[in-house]
């Protein structure tokens, strides 16, 4: 083919500015450790780097957050311990109550040990985290949860409010309890029913509650002589039943839905009455405040006695409930703490996992990248130096 | 005889000296890329009838040609006119390319910041300082999407300047090409020889020509060069040449339209027209440049619409019902610049546009026409007729276009036959997003409504959940900071429940039953209640149980609303509910990165294929000086001989006179 000079000079110049082009582009890459430098050089690549790095930055919040929650857990759950070390010790109380071998004067020493625990349990429910919002108020963080209003009985001022942070893609840990759910939400007597003996009961007679029993209703068993009584729906204000008493028996009432059983024992004399209501909630404060009351209006008579160990079974049980509660709800932070650790692992694992994908996308190999920038400077080489040595080649060079 | 031949060596001095020219012609345009090498055609003389023989009588210059190659320069001109059309839609390509992927002036990154600050307030939501910087990175997120489209405005005015000159240069290319045509015509026929270097500067002007747009040249018997663009509208026919001109869009001032103008007619040809420079611009604008105002604005209109929806649904550190956090994407002001009114209607219809629903949004643009007593909206994209409807009786009136998520609003006036308005549903949502915001306290961080259960309750029952879907009620806006009426749930049985006023007790639905133990249930809703807001009430409340809902009133510490707004992020809010904010963004990414490589690999293409062609033209029609070379030699050697061939005739003469002398 007939071969122009133009066309001589200017392909093997094109030849020369693509190789520096590449060069160029290459030493770019190099230079920034990149694979590819803009969306068109792989806009596969570029949108997955995109999606990824987002999925990067959320993991990174989310592991964040968990340590967050972590953090707020493990404070309550310290607080939590702390009131269950209080319970067993009230519990000892309780039982040492129970036994009735107290004179006044050895009960008002226990008084002051109540009293003390009363005060310490109160400063654990107001608890306060690191930036000093009160961590069992539910969402009223700047409020106080537990207040003792003008005749010294301590409220709840809270609400029932539960914050949860997002540890990961589609799982939100609760990172609080309110003090409701902690502290007031337990169930009074046996949790089905609550019994007590009137203050005016002048007999002996102690009453127990029983298992099963179901009531909306409140209930009394008004003795009409020692040896029988009458069952009154005091909500009604109507007799229900009636029956004689054996010292020692179960008295049983059932009209669907309503039923209950309590056990009777002593000697209940004529007008004494032994209250049964359905069990509500009460905050163990309020049971502690019963507690010091029940003291206080102690005197050592076989009446109060039989009015006291009354009034104490359901009070001790309302402990137990308590410490139950206590315990179930230190059982879901030690869920929780363990759904945030496995959440921490697979945040972990699938970051590593992110990233290395993400630095096969994004990174340049190396090897073969300094493999190719040799190749190509020979290449150039080879063209510069042909360039020059087809450019001499004229026969004007020998026209001398 | 003696006189013969000396003429005849004068005729050899005079041809040859003609062929050395020509070689010096061709040596000194070695280098001018348009110039076709010329060859000289050396003929011979008449003969001379002399004594029953034809006797020779030297040579003579029969013609100058050059070597050309017709279809070679016609493919040529076309392979030019594509790589240009290439090389400007690269270069406008790579400036996108370039600019919405990296992380330090895309999107992406900004839109992860300003969700991790929304994460960081509802793992804090008392904290004034997290709220503070929720504000600040509010601000930098729409100051991405501003100076986003602030480099598509730049590039938008570069490509209109860009259109200008080289509309101006058609133009005076043309001029020149008619100009030459004058030349041309008055040195040919009539027995004169071929203007090579006239016809060789013509040819130069198409191909300058043919760079700035593609052309169709036709050369009719008068040798005029006759050129035609776009679909065949005539730039030049013999020595007349048209203009053509840019001018701003009439339905659409931000872009410009070309229009040939042919005297005092002026037709647009704007569609028509490809190849070139000029197509390149044309083919960036429609292609992406358009796309990635609409795909940014749709992300902006979706970020602020979604976001607004959360904070106005959440209660602020100020215990208020939240408010905007970026300005409504239906404020009055952007509603009407969505649609922009052709210059040339005759009506007086003002019109406006109102984003319904995001997640049915696209990304194209419309047109409304008024056709024959009707409204007629079509999708720019599809060309599909998504609307039509006649003039609203009282305005103003709304006409919801259900399908595309907006409505139209008819705010006044009349519109008449042929009036056309443009529509831009998402083209200036990147530009108009704009913080609202600026008191951290405002920020909705809480649910507005708190429900709490009694302490005389005997079941099982708790709250589960608050749901808040509406609060714009009456029961929320009657009184500012409170929910009217605070409610009083009262279990009649298990499973039936009565709603109360909780101030004064009056029930307000009575034996509402349906409540199932055990799972939630959403309270409001079983009392065919409409709140904007409903409680869900879990486990097995007993006959005689109560529920409480009032307003959070001081509820700091709930985070509730924030957790929502957080969720916001990977929601599917867009495209019918396939895609999120970064993954709409993201097939922008892609869309612009597949479409820059593409124009890449044909530029590539391109430049070979031009390479090739201009080989093949050098081939035929460039100059070898080598070849020129050896040709000198030849003709010095030749003129030597004719010169020789004098010096011999005059000896001759010499010898004759001397003896005669």
């Amino acid at each position: 083919m007939r071969v122009s000079s133009t066309q001589m000079n200017t392909s093997g110049l094109r030849e020369i500015i693509n190789r520096q082009s590449e060069l160029n582009t290459l030493q770019l890459k190099m230079s920034t450790q990149r694979s590819f430098l803009t969306p068109a050089d792989d806009p596969v690549a570029a949108t997955t780097v995109l999606n990824l790095e987002t999925e990067i930055a959320l993991n990174t919040q989310y592991m964040r957050n968990a340590d967050l929650a972590e953090n707020a857990i493990t404070l309550e759950e310290s607080v939590l311990g702390s009131v269950t070390n209080l319970g067993f010790r009230l519990q000892q109380i309780f039982v040492s109550l129970g036994n009735g071998v107290y004179a006044e004067n050895e009960l008002d020493a226990l008084k002051e040990e109540l009293s003390q625990i009363y005060q310490e349990m109160t400063g654990l429910a107001n608890t306060r985290s690191a930036n000093g919002e009160y961590i069992f108020s539910g969402f009223l963080t700047r409020v106080k949860p537990f207040e003792q209003d003008p005749s010294g009985n301590v409220l709840y001022q809270g609400d029932h409010g539960q914050r949860s942070l997002k540890i990961s893609s589609g799982v939100s840990v609760p990172i609080s309890d309110s003090g409701f759910d902690i502290f007031v939400n337990i169930p009074q007597g046996n949790g089905s029913i609550l019994t007590g003996a009137s203050t005016t009961n002048t007999g002996t007679g102690i009453v127990k509650p029983q298992v099963p029993g179901a009531i909306v209703d409140d209930y009394q068993i008004v003795f009409t002589s020692p040896t029988t009584y009458d069952i009154v729906n005091t909500t009604t204000a109507t007799t229900v039943a009636a029956g004689a008493y054996t010292p020692g028996a179960t008295i049983s009432y059932s009209a669907p839905p309503e039923n209950f059983s309590v056990n009777l024992e002593g000697a209940p004399v004529t007008g004494d009455s032994f209250s049964i209501t359905p069990s509500r909630k009460q905050s163990i404060f309020t049971t502690l405040e019963q507690v010091l009351a029940e003291i206080d209006n102690f005197t050592d008579t076989p009446a109060n006695r039989a009015i006291f160990s009354s009034n104490m079974i359901p009070i001790d049980r309302q402990l137990n409930s308590f410490m139950t509660n206590v315990d179930i709800i230190r059982a879901k932070i030690g869920s929780r703490l363990n759904t945030i650790t496995e959440e921490k692992q697979t945040n972990i694992s699938l970051k590593v996992t992110q990233e290395t994908t993400l630095s096969k996308l994004k990174d340049l190999d190396f090897v073969s990248a300094a493999s190719e920038l040799s190749r190509l400077t020979t290449v150039l080489e080879a063209a510069q130096a042909s360039f020059v040595r087809v450019q001499n080649l004229n026969i004007f060079n020998y026209l001398r | 005889m003696a006189g013969n031949f000396l003429d005849i060596g004068v005729s050899g001095l005079l041809s040859t000296q003609a062929a050395i020219n020509t070689v010096s012609h061709n040596i000194a345009n070695a280098n001018n890329e348009n110039y076709n090498r010329q060859v000289t055609q050396i003929d011979t003389r008449n003969p001379q009838f002399t004594g029953g023989n034809y006797i020779g009588t030297g040579s003579e210059l029969d013609a100058i040609t050059r070597i050309f190659d017709a279809s070679t320069l016609r493919e040529l001109q076309s392979n030019i006119s594509i790589f240009n059309q290439l090389d400007v839609y690269l270069d406008q390509a790579s400036r996108i390319d370039n600019l919405i992927a990296d992380a330090s002036t895309g999107l992406n990154g900004a839109l992860q910041n300003f969700f991790s600050a929304v994460q960081t307030v509802a793992n804090d939501p008392s904290s004034i300082a997290a709220r503070q910087v929720l504000l600040s990175q509010g601000e930098l997120l729409t100051s991405r999407f501003q100076t986003l489209t602030e480099q598509l405005n730049a590039q938008t005015r570069a490509i209109n300047v860009g259109i200008t000159a080289a509309a101006d240069e058609i133009t005076v290319l043309g001029q020149s090409i008619a100009d030459m045509n004058v030349k041309i015509a008055a040195s040919t026929g009539g027995g004169l020889g071929s203007p090579n270097d006239l016809l060789d500067q013509r040819d130069a002007l198409i191909n300058d020509l043919s760079k700035l747009v593609n052309i169709n040249v036709i050369y009719d018997s008068n040798e005029n060069a006759n050129v035609f663009i776009g679909s065949g509208q005539a730039l030049v026919v013999g020595a007349t040449a048209n203009r053509l001109v840019a001018l701003p869009k009439v339905d659409d001032p931000k872009n410009l339209d070309l229009n040939l103008q042919t005297g005092s007619a002026s037709i647009g040809i704007t569609s028509l027209l490809n190849g070139g420079k000029l197509g390149g611009f044309l083919s960036f604008r429609n292609d992406i440049l358009e796309n990635s105002y609409n795909v940014m604005g749709r992300v902006a209109l979706a970020v602020s619409s979604e976001i607004n929806t959360q904070n106005q649904l959440g209660m602020d550190f100020n215990d208020q019902l939240g408010g905007l956090f970026f300005r409504d994407v239906n404020d009055p002001g952007v509603m009407s610049r969505r649609v922009i009114s052709s210059t040339s209607n005759t009506g007086n219809a003002s019109i406006s546009l109102q984003i319904d629903d995001v997640n049915l949004v696209n990304d194209a643009n419309y047109e409304l026409r008024f056709q024959g007593g009707n409204y007629i909206l079509t999708n720019n994209k599809t060309n599909a007729v998504v609307a039509s409807f006649p003039p609203p009786g009282a305005l103003p009136a709304t006409i919801s276009v259900a399908s595309e998520g907006f409505s139209v609003v008819v705010n006044s006036g009349a519109a008449l036959n042929g009036d056309r308005f443009s529509v831009f549903p998402t083209r200036d949502g990147g530009a108009e997003i704009k913080m609202l915001l600026t008191d951290p306290t405002q920020i909705a961080a809480a649910k507005p409504v708190n429900a709490t259960s009694s302490l005389n309750n005997i079941g099982t029952g708790s709250i589960a959940e608050i749901i808040v879907t509406d609060t714009s009620t009456p029961q929320f806006t009657n009184i500012p900071g409170d929910i009217d009426p605070p409610i009083l749930f009262e279990f009649l049985s298990p499973t039936t429940f009565n709603v109360r006023d909780a101030n004064t007790n009056a029930i307000i639905v009575g034996g509402v039953g349906g409540f199932i133990p055990g799972q939630q249930n959403n309270l409001l809703a079983l009392a065919g209640l409409n709140y904007g807001y409903d409680v869900s009430v879990t486990g097995q409340p007993q006959t005689g149980d109560t529920f409480n809902v009032f307003y959070n009133t001081g509820g700091v510490g709930d985070n509730g609303n924030m957790l929502l707004m957080g969720e916001l992020q990977q929601q599917s809010t867009l495209d019918n509910g396939t895609s999120n904010f970064q993954q709409a963004f993201g097939r922008l990414v892609s869309d612009v990165g597949t479409r820059t490589k593409e124009a890449r690999i044909n530029l590539a293409a391109s430049e070979t294929l031009v390479a090739q062609v201009r080989d093949r033209r050098e081939s035929i029609s460039g100059v070898n000086l080598d070849e020129e070379a050896a040709k000198l030699i030849k003709f010095e050697q030749a003129y030597q001989a004719s010169a020789q061939v004098i010096s011999v005739a005059r000896s001759l003469f010499q010898t004759i006179i001397d003896s005669t002398r």
